[in-house]
């Protein structure tokens, strides 16, 4: 495997989506690539902080209402 | 004037319309499908449970509001994506199967909201994706913590970071930035992001594999 294609597979890798084989093969590459090894690391340190972003915003009462309405006149 | 609720729209224990589509019975959950709270609400709401909508509202509207405010630009577009989102979830509640997970149904239809709110002409404007609700200090909720941070130098390249990243998100195209939020933020996995985006699995680890290669080079300085 060249660097080119481990690249490509390392975001899946740090999401665990690779398959075993292809999963196999980054690993092998990985174990003789320095550079690599940085770079999967540093994919890592962006979707860790990507996934560390708020999933959830408050809601207010006032667009709980408006939805509420805009459901009564379509169920009508 | 009192408060809006789908209880008001019908007598007590009268069913709350018929709905779009196909009503899912008892008989056709499968096994697996019948222990998940989810499910439980959807049938809840097939059935014409006035409470149901609101349970739902409340468990899912604060992601869909988050999800779309990170998408159309504003707040109040997303406002207005959100609450199509839930007439929608209404409308078509009986063309929900249990076999798929309510998340992925609920962000499919956020998605193609919030596709069609991008494709209107009117809204090509560039607009601030990271627009401050009012009386807030920080539009994406407070700076993110790092529990590896001791001193004060490293709080702040923390916080440096979480800025650095909020921008470089927002300035992704749309599709990897659904992506790259449905994954990383909401917890989908890829088969699910695919079903939401109405794409495949490989399609989406390229636009993940795009939009990761692009935050590595913004984010360059901190890695």
């Amino acid at each position: 495997m060249r660097c080119g294609q481990a690249q490509r597979l390392m975001t899946s890798a740090v999401d665990d989506e690779l398959g075993p084989r292809r999963r196999r093969a980054l690993d092998h590459h990985l174990a003789a690539c320095d550079a690599c090894r940085r770079e999967i690391a540093a994919t890592g340190t962006v979707l860790d902080t990507v996934a560390r972003l708020p999933a959830e915003v408050l809601v207010s009462a006032r667009l709980e209402q408006a939805t509420l309405r805009r459901l009564r006149i379509t169920a009508s | 004037m009192a408060p809006a609720s789908v209880g008001e729209m019908k007598r007590p224990g009268e069913p709350i319309g018929e709905g779009e589509g196909t009503t899912t019975s008892a008989a056709t959950v499968p096994a697996g499908a019948a222990a998940d709270p989810d499910v439980a609400l959807m049938l809840r709401l097939q059935a014409g449970d006035q409470a149901a909508f609101q349970d739902l509202f409340q468990k899912f509207s604060p992601r869909v509001l988050q999800y779309a405010r990170r998408l159309v630009g504003s707040e109040a577009r997303a406002e207005e994506v959100t609450q199509d989102v839930f007439v929608q979830i209404f409308r078509f509640r009986n063309r929900y199967k249990p076999q798929s997970r309510l998340t992925t149904w609920v962000f499919t239809i956020a998605t193609n909201l919030c596709l069609n709110e991008l494709r209107r002409p009117e809204r090509h404007l560039r607009v601030d994706l990271w627009e401050r609700r009012d009386g807030e200090d920080h539009p994406e909720g407070p700076p993110l913590p790092d529990p590896a941070a001791v001193t004060p130098e490293e709080g702040a390249a923390t916080r440096e970071l979480a800025d650095q990243l909020r921008e470089a998100v927002a300035a992704l195209p749309p599709k990897q930035r659904m992506a790259l939020l449905l994954s990383r933020v909401d917890g989908l996995a890829y088969r699910d992001v695919g079903e939401a985006m109405g794409c495949s699995e490989g399609a989406v680890k390229a636009l993940l594999f795009r939009a990761t290669q692009t935050l590595k080079q913004s984010l360059r300085d901190f890695l």
